[in-house]
């Protein structure tokens, strides 16, 4: 039978791998992302179904006392924001990117011909192909 | 051979000692082609011996990977409505030689794009057994999953109609950033999946005459397996 925090760790797991999954699928994340998230998702939920394997590594590194239920909540808390912010940073990384390569062309485009830059986006082409 | 408007693109990261020979023969081969390196933040004189060899540069403001400076070529392509793009390396590896090669399919056998192919043609350079296991791994998974023969899905020595820089762009666009390691798989598979006609053309690669590629790693190469698998599930899902 599982206890309180084992259920909380399989629950918390499941979560982040149902996330990762619909992040991807939604491609708001890139297939290195997916592949950190789902690893740290299955690390937790295998250690979080399979306690004893939680124990032995507590006796490795020395740490036998019982884990508080802050220290859990704080973990998983911390793994949540982790979680967001590595969303955040991969979305904004893409953004960012798109944005010096249209304005590395725009500054060749005004090199060249003078004239104003033309700026691209995915809507704008939509709009002109129609 | 080709009297519509060519553009060679040339994206490049610190390569100020392949660079300007590469501009400089590609522009003793074919003088009515248009050059240009996209200059991707490099922190060496990459930018200037381009210039001085006599191509047209387009600098990043920073180092933002392979497959940003690739796209930053088609979006010149695109907006200066070249008839067919060709890309290079800056490393060395790719012989100008052989862009006539690349566009021949092209401009006489309606193909819409051509993939250089090492392994189409003997004597050419061999690879690690580790790029070479990557090579056939994504080569055959492409191949199985679109049902064509691709015999080197890796190939950065490519060219495009305008047709399909047209297609291929908006798709760029729209998606998030597309991993370096995986840039020309998914676009091979993009390109299959959109109806766009590609052909296969032997080239010669050479050896890197200086530095390391920056493509590979073993920490990439270990994770590259699981990461294509993932990119072309999420491929065929779209």
């Amino acid at each position: 039978m599982l206890d309180r925090y084992s259920l909380i760790g399989l629950l918390f797991a499941l979560f982040i791998l149902l996330l990762d999954f619909y992040l991807l699928r939604k491609r708001k994340i890139e297939g290195r992302g997916f592949v950190l998230w789902f690893i740290i998702g299955a690390i937790l939920g295998l250690f979080s179904g399979v306690p004893a394997l939680f124990s032995l590594l507590t006796i490795l590194f020395g740490t036998e006392e019982l884990i508080s239920a802050v220290t859990v909540s704080g973990f998983f808390f911390f793994l949540l924001a982790f979680f967001y912010l590595y969303y955040r940073i991969s979305e904004l990384h893409s953004q960012v990117t798109k944005l010096a390569m249209e304005l590395s062309v725009a500054k060749y485009g005004q090199k060249q011909g003078g004239g104003n830059p033309q700026t691209f986006s995915a809507n704008e082409d939509k709009r002109r192909r129609k | 051979m080709v009297s519509q408007k060519v553009l060679v693109m040339v994206p490049a990261y610190n390569e100020e000692k392949t660079v300007g020979e590469i501009v400089k023969t590609t522009l003793a081969l074919y003088p009515s082609f248009k050059v240009v390196v996209v200059d991707d933040g490099s922190e060496d004189a990459t930018a200037q011996k381009a210039r001085e060899a006599g191509a047209d540069v387009v600098s990043l403001p920073f180092h933002c990977g392979g497959s940003i400076a690739i796209q930053t070529g088609y979006l010149i392509a695109d907006r200066q409505g070249y008839d067919y793009t060709v890309k290079i390396d800056a490393d060395g590896q790719h012989r100008p030689e052989d862009i006539s090669n690349l566009l021949d399919p092209l401009v006489n056998d309606g193909a819409d794009m051509t993939m250089g192919s090492r392994y189409l043609k003997v004597n050419s350079e061999n690879c690690s057994l580790v790029k070479e296991s990557g090579r056939i791994f994504s080569s055959t998974l492409v191949s199985l999953l679109r049902r064509m023969e691709i015999t080197d899905v890796t190939s950065g020595m490519r060219a495009w109609t305008r047709k399909a820089i047209e297609t291929l762009l908006p798709m760029y666009m729209e998606r998030r950033y597309i991993e370096d390691s995986v840039f020309w798989v998914v676009e091979t598979f993009l390109a299959s999946k959109n109806g766009l006609r590609m052909q296969e053309v032997p080239i010669e690669v050479l050896p890197r005459r200086y530095g390391k590629s920056k493509s590979y790693s073993l920490s990439k190469m270990l994770i590259y397996p699981l990461r294509l698998i993932i990119t072309l599930l999420e491929q065929i899902k779209g």
